[in-house]
């Protein structure tokens, strides 16, 4: 075995992922996340789906939704945690930590007409959480435009 | 030529180690961001750093297994790293896989698929790293 090998092997791999943080980095920097209107008479920002997917390609941002374990063990957002509406107030607790590290909390459900994600972002701002917004489209919408998605039914 | 079993199960092992790599690679460089955003709320540490290396590891190491060029530093660097891993899986026994390898869509439901999986692959690097597949040229 050759040392010089191991060097060379090592630094071909600092420049790749030194290539590769750099360009996630400016694509980040590029594409701040912002909303472009807000649930009536409050602050929480409700991303579209553009917004939602840039705010996806932000490692910093967590998605969770809001649907039953099923649907989510069904097929979910890429890398979103579940977080069942009618289980906030017991798994709150457990969770929240986690919750804090992320900048942005994307809240989502099935689609436009679930009132879910209104109730969970609410409650979710309540316990401190002021990142968090929803992406109102939801499920339905993130599967139809062919997003990356994971989860048994894919 | 005639070789040796050790030989010949040193090149086997070295195949499968650059198939599984490298598929392993694609599928984490394909979906960078939502591989990073896995190993983020997974919660394991320096996730980000992780993130940034592995796949780029695992290419690297798959192509040089792959094409024959430094194949036993490429094997004791994957040797180390299935090493550490398998040490997380240990730590972390029961919890979801990552299943950012090989393309799966769902993960098997046996608790031991990841150690398993991890120690078969550090034992074929291990083998891959330590045995000489070729004879070096006279000094």
């Amino acid at each position: 075995m050759r040392l010089v090998n191991l060097v060379r092997i090592l630094l071909v791999v600092a420049v790749l992922s030194g290539y590769s943080a750099w360009v996630s980095w400016e694509r980040q920097s590029k594409t701040p996340p912002r909303a472009t209107e807000y649930v009536e008479s409050t602050d929480i920002p409700l991303w579209r789906r553009a917004d939602a997917e840039a705010l996806w390609h932000d490692p910093s941002t967590l998605f969770v939704d809001v649907r039953s374990s099923i649907d989510f063990e069904f097929g979910h957002i890429a890398g979103a945690i579940s977080l069942p509406e009618e289980e906030i107030e017991q798994r709150l607790p457990e969770l929240k930590s986690s919750l804090e590290q992320a900048n942005t909390i994307v809240v989502y459900c099935k689609n436009r007409d679930c009132g879910k994600s209104l109730w969970a972002a609410i409650r979710l701002r309540q316990a401190g959480l002021r990142q968090t917004g929803i992406y109102p489209q939801g499920w339905n919408d993130w599967y139809l435009d062919g997003l990356p998605t994971e989860g048994t039914g894919r | 030529m005639p070789r040796s079993p050790s030989v010949i199960l040193a090149v086997t092992c070295r195949y499968v180690l650059a198939a599984v790599f490298l598929a392993a690679a694609v599928t984490k460089i394909t979906d960078l961001a939502g591989f990073t955003n896995r190993l983020v709320w997974s919660e394991l540490p320096f996730a980000r750093i992780v993130a940034a290396v592995v796949p780029w590891l695992e290419l690297t190491c798959g192509l040089c297994l792959a094409l024959g060029w430094a194949v036993r530093e490429a094997a004791a660097i994957l040797a180390v790293l299935l090493a550490a891993l398998l040490v997380y899986a240990l730590a972390h026994f029961g919890q979801s896989d990552c299943r950012c390898f090989f393309f799966p869509t769902r993960e098997p439901r046996w608790t031991w698929w990841t150690p398993t999986r991890n120690t078969i692959l550090l034992a074929c690097a291990v083998c891959v790293s330590l045995v000489r597949t070729r004879h070096s040229p006279k000094a």
